[in-house]
């Protein structure tokens, strides 16, 4: 279809109005919202997702592409609640208490998304009890911590620690990332998984949501 | 007649013969280059949020935050969380929009400042001295802008990134020209443009829109007589060749072996040199002395096969990376009995 074709193009060039205006467009020629959301919006973040991990595009055509997919679900919304269809997983996504970096987790957060992953951003210098009261409220599968310092990075520990004493350990996943973090300290404090890179945390989180792994 | 520490500097980083890698070693080691202070900013604007504290109308501009803030020179505020540390810029002055550029109102240079610096004469000394420009390139965007909108104004506002830069750069020449009168040999600006894997944006636009601002600072040091040292962390090792182009004599680098010191010495030691401590993220904090030991040696070996090129540091606080002072003594150790070329 031709006008899922441009929307495709004009999304992974970034271009959020003409994205938003094609996505009303392709909804008045009676193409169906889930068609839209999967065909065009969610598999044009994928290939861009794909190119990043490749290293052939960067962060700023990561972001504005999601930008750009963010604005035409937008208009998506209404729609997708009126035909029934729902989000493929929940996450909630913060960087650890006493840190304040936000980049790795954002361009996370944007990917996630990306795979049709409602994700609620809880921001930064957030509390192990924080995490796990809002990965609850949300009814959440994964709770997504990123940690820049070697000195905050001990904080997902606590996030483990809280999870297991809630007893949420087998309903709810926890991934972890960031500069510092590694796969041998996500295996030493009891996390699930750890990814080195924002598409693969995204590719994980939708296993996860799938019940794939 | 022995030659100086500051002649071992300038003949490492001209490629003149060096006679052995260079040093700079905190405490009372042993050291090549003394650093100087450049300038030092103030913005009447913004002085009486200067202090950390809980000030109702900047708190008011970053609810969500709970620690305390202040207000640096060039207007962005910064948070942190416990009394030790310099804090994160956690609003960007110019952050919610390109419009708010028009009524932005630059840092100036505290000339009482540059006067004691001035009385200090460090012109006399026999050591390398090298000043760190507190205004870089990338840096001042990011902050202003927040990480995020800078990065994809890289992409969208080009021209808008161009009349910030210019604005910042002007100040950062100026900066440079009071380090030469002052009595240094070098000027480093600390940018980080890439990440554990990747550069923050490609090569293509660095090139269009950074590097013409590097080589202005470039340009303006070596006017004033002064090498032009670049601080990244991240893996930029594709922007290298672009930065020489630029004027960038002299790299420092952290994380050397994200490149690979091999690398960094076979394809750049005869057009620049390599400001840098034994990694200090796959060697140092290993605390394995032997880890340590083979790292410094492959590090030293790789650049004297290659005419030298290379000064190796201390790293700024190796406590803060966990780095006992035994493990940065080993590495000192090596360096010192293995330095001549």
């Amino acid at each position: 279809m031709q006008i899922l074709e441009e929307i495709s193009t004009y999304l992974q060039r970034g271009r959020a109005p003409k994205v938003k205006e094609l996505v009303m467009q392709a909804i008045e020629e009676g193409v169906s919202a889930e068609t839209i959301l999967e065909e065009a919006l969610l598999s044009s973040i994928g290939v861009v997702g794909e190119k990043f991990k490749r290293n052939e595009v960067f962060v700023p055509e990561v972001l504005v592409a999601a930008r750009a997919m963010n604005a035409g679900v937008e208009v998506l919304r209404p729609y997708l609640v009126a035909e029934g269809i729902k989000n493929k997983g929940v996450a909630v996504i913060g960087t650890v208490k006493g840190d304040l970096h936000d980049i790795g987790k954002n361009i996370v957060k944007l990917m996630l998304e990306g795979k049709g992953i409602e994700v609620h951003d809880l921001g930064v210098d957030v509390t192990a009890d924080t995490f796990v009261e809002k990965a609850i409220e949300f009814n959440a599968d994964i709770i997504c911590c990123s940690a820049l310092l070697t000195t905050t990075m001990a904080e997902m520990k606590n996030v483990v620690l809280k999870l297991d004493k809630d007893g949420l350990r087998d309903k709810i996943k926890i991934m972890i990332g960031g500069a510092p973090i590694t796969d041998e300290f996500c295996q030493s404090i009891g996390a699930d998984y750890y990814t080195a890179d924002a598409a693969s945390a995204a590719d994980v989180a939708l296993k996860i949501c799938k019940r794939e792994i | 007649m022995s030659i100086t520490s500051k002649e071992i500097i300038k003949r490492i980083v001209h490629h003149d013969n060096p006679t052995r890698i260079g040093y700079k070693f905190l405490g009372d080691n042993p050291t090549d280059i003394m650093s100087m202070p450049s300038v030092r900013f103030i913005n009447p604007k913004y002085d009486r949020y200067s202090e950390w504290g809980y000030y109702p109308e900047i708190v008011s501009q970053v609810p969500w935050f709970k620690g305390e803030v202040r207000v640096m020179e060039n207007g962005n505020i910064y948070g942190r969380f416990d009394s030790k540390t310099k804090g994160e810029c956690i609003k960007g002055v110019i952050q919610d929009g390109w419009e708010l550029l028009e009524s932005f109102v630059p840092p100036m240079i505290d000339e009482d400042y540059d006067r004691e610096v001035e009385a200090k004469n460090y012109g006399a000394s026999d050591k390398y001295l090298l000043a760190g420009v507190p205004m870089a390139v990338f840096a001042p965007l990011r902050d202003c802008r927040h990480m995020d909108n800078a990065l994809m104004d890289v992409l969208l506002e080009p021209e808008n990134i161009c009349r910030f830069l210019d604005i910042t750069t002007d100040i950062s020449v100026e900066a440079i020209k009071r380090t030469a009168k002052n009595g240094g040999d070098g000027v480093m600006i600390f940018d980080d443009l890439g990440m554990q894997h990747a550069l923050f944006f490609s090569p293509d636009n660095f090139r269009e829109t950074f590097k013409p601002y590097y080589k202005k600072l470039a340009d303006a040091a070596h006017n004033a007589g002064l090498d032009f040292f670049v601080h990244s962390c991240g893996k930029v090792t594709d922007l290298i060749p672009d930065f020489i182009d630029a004027g960038v004599d002299v790299f420092q680098f952290d994380q050397p072996e994200l490149h690979t010191s091999e690398l960094l010495a076979r394809e750049f030691a005869d057009k620049a040199a390599f400001y840098c401590p034994v990694d200090i993220q796959r060697i140092m904090p290993t605390g394995d002395k032997e880890t340590i030991i083979n790292g410094t040696l492959d590090m030293l070996n790789a650049f004297k096969a290659r005419g030298g090129g290379l000064i190796v540091k201390d790293y700024g606080a190796w406590g803060d990376i966990a780095v006992e002072e035994e493990w940065a003594q080993w590495a000192r150790d090596t360096v010192i009995k293995n330095a001549k070329l």
